[in-house]
């Protein structure tokens, strides 16, 4: 039986200069980082940029992070929303940071669902804008703890706040929810839906 | 929750999208020398410190006897902090070393890249980033190392090697996708070429020294030890007899040489002359579970247990 590698363990042998430990992490959680980006930017496209820079961006913090349970994804998820709310930024680093690589040989996908990812892009915009009419703290635990699936210890991780304020922003959002869906939607989000 | 509040279904990233952005990310940590920002300033501060003590160390014996205070004043050897100075005031001092500019590691790259273009293996040095380059300054034989450059490509080291003249005499490497040896160290001090090798935790000074010479200060960059010497005689292995050839048994270690290695309080943890690997053995894995050089002992197949543990490589 193999034995699996903690969080701890990859990213301490990627610090001592194994970078495919990295590349391990990179594996394991790349998924979550790029869908909590979509439904931050409701672009695939840009989730995809800016999932790669998290991880540089993860990479040059190193020394900042904080595991949850030998588990480095909230701190991600933590450095995926530093990452969006300055995503100009973000990007053009990684950019110059990639610039002065070899040329990758970069294939296109000639991925079968781009209707459905074009579909997912529309759908995500509705979804937005009814989010956004939440003020941010709710909105935070709203992506974190029902769409990322964290819990409220690693939702706490990735907010750099007390669980207790997680559990009681997340009853406030869940009411906030609630008065919202009984609420009439403004036209805007009517239109779309 | 509300249909409207239920984003789409989750997904991968593309697979080729994947594949790249994986390999990107990989090569930037493998050659990304900026510190952590949180670890910058306290490594800062303790360099200081411990270049203070050094100093203290050396300074303050040097007044209470008077004398001439032997290394005062003489720049840390190249590739090594003050911190990482704590053996004995009298030690060998190192040769004079330049780092390569960018235009001369480019340069560099050009040449190397031209003497081994077309070659099925060694690898041309195509598509790899130059990282760092070092040179020797004094003389040395035309046959002798002086010079080399450290090229990387997701993960996979190249160096290439010149002489004094500038002509490109040799490679190496070092990484997964080496084709000659495996990805491990078979000591914390280990030889991977003309005059250059591989150096793993807690080793952090290396040296290297000959039959009737005194002990040369290695440079160190990206993990790697650089000296000047001549390396010509590795082992070889008679297949009949199934003997090596000459009186040193010792992977990577020229017959005649002894390469130490000093950790960061000065101490030495590491003697060829005592702990070298020896050819007769055969290797594992660091988890001691595969055995990835047999060296023929027990016919090939020699049960992992029997067998020496190889070292990652922690820089």
């Amino acid at each position: 039986m193999t034995a699996v590698m903690t969080d701890r363990a990859l990213w301490q042998r990627a610090c001592e200069g194994e970078p495919d430990a990295f590349g391990q992490l990179f594996d394991r959680h790349a998924r979550a980082v790029y869908n909590f980006l979509f439904r931050r930017t409701a672009s695939w496209s840009d989730a995809e940029d800016l999932c790669s820079a998290v991880f540089l961006h993860a990479w040059r913090r190193r020394g900042d992070i904080v595991l949850d349970r030998d588990s480095a994804l909230p701190w991600l998820i933590r450095v995926a929303d530093y990452t969006a709310r300055n995503e100009w930024r973000s990007k053009q680093r990684y950019r110059r940071a990639v610039s002065v690589l070899h040329p990758a040989g970069d294939q296109p996908d000639h991925a079968d669902d781009v209707a459905a990812r074009v579909d997912d892009e529309r759908a995500m915009g509705t979804v937005r804008q009814a989010l956004d009419r939440l003020p941010r703290r709710h909105r935070e635990v709203v992506e974190l703890c029902l769409w990322a699936g964290l819990d409220q210890q690693a939702a706490a991780v990735a907010l750099d706040v007390p669980v207790g304020t997680v559990k009681s922003r997340l009853s406030r959002a869940r009411a906030a929810l609630r008065d919202q869906l009984a609420t009439p939607a403004p036209a805007t989000v009517e239109d779309l839906s | 929750m509300n249909a409207v509040l239920t984003p789409p279904p989750e997904r991968d990233l593309p697979p080729a999208a994947r594949r790249r952005r994986r390999a990107e990310l990989v090569e930037l940590v493998a050659t990304d020398e900026r510190p952590s920002r949180r670890l910058g300033a306290p490594l800062l501060a303790a360099a200081a410190v411990a270049a203070v003590i050094a100093a203290l160390a050396v300074a303050v014996p040097a007044l209470r006897d008077s004398g001439p205070a032997d290394g005062t004043g003489t720049p840390a050897p190249a590739g090594q902090t003050a911190s990482g100075r704590a053996t004995p005031s009298r030690k060998p001092l190192p040769p004079e070393v330049h780092d390569l500019t960018k235009a001369e590691l480019a340069e560099f790259w050009q040449d190397c890249r031209k003497a081994y273009a077309g070659q099925p293996w060694p690898e041309p040095f195509d598509g790899y980033k130059s990282v760092a380059g070092v040179r020797f300054l004094a003389e040395q034989r035309p046959d002798q190392p002086a010079a080399w450059l450290i090229t990387v490509k997701s993960g996979q080291y190249w160096i290439c090697i010149a002489n004094s003249r500038g002509e490109v005499i040799s490679n190496s490497g070092f990484g997964p996708r080496t084709l000659k040896d495996v990805p491990y160290l078979f000591a914390p001090v280990d030889g991977r070429g003309m005059g250059m090798g591989v150096l793993t935790r807690p080793v952090v000074r290396v040296t290297v020294q000959g039959e009737d010479t005194a002990e040369r200060e290695a440079v160190i960059r990206h993990g790697f030890w650089f000296v000047p010497f001549d390396d010509q005689r590795y082992v070889s292995w008679d297949d009949e007899a199934n003997v090596p050839t000459n009186e040193s048994h010792l992977i990577g270690v020229p017959p005649g040489y002894t390469y130490r290695g000093y950790d960061a309080a000065g101490r030495l943890v590491y003697n060829s002359a005592e702990q070298g690997p020896d050819v007769r053995r055969c290797y594992t894995d660091p988890a001691g579970t595969k055995v990835r050089v047999d060296n023929g002992v027990d016919g090939g197949h020699p049960d992992p247990s029997r067998c020496r543990r190889m070292l990652s490589w922690r820089r």
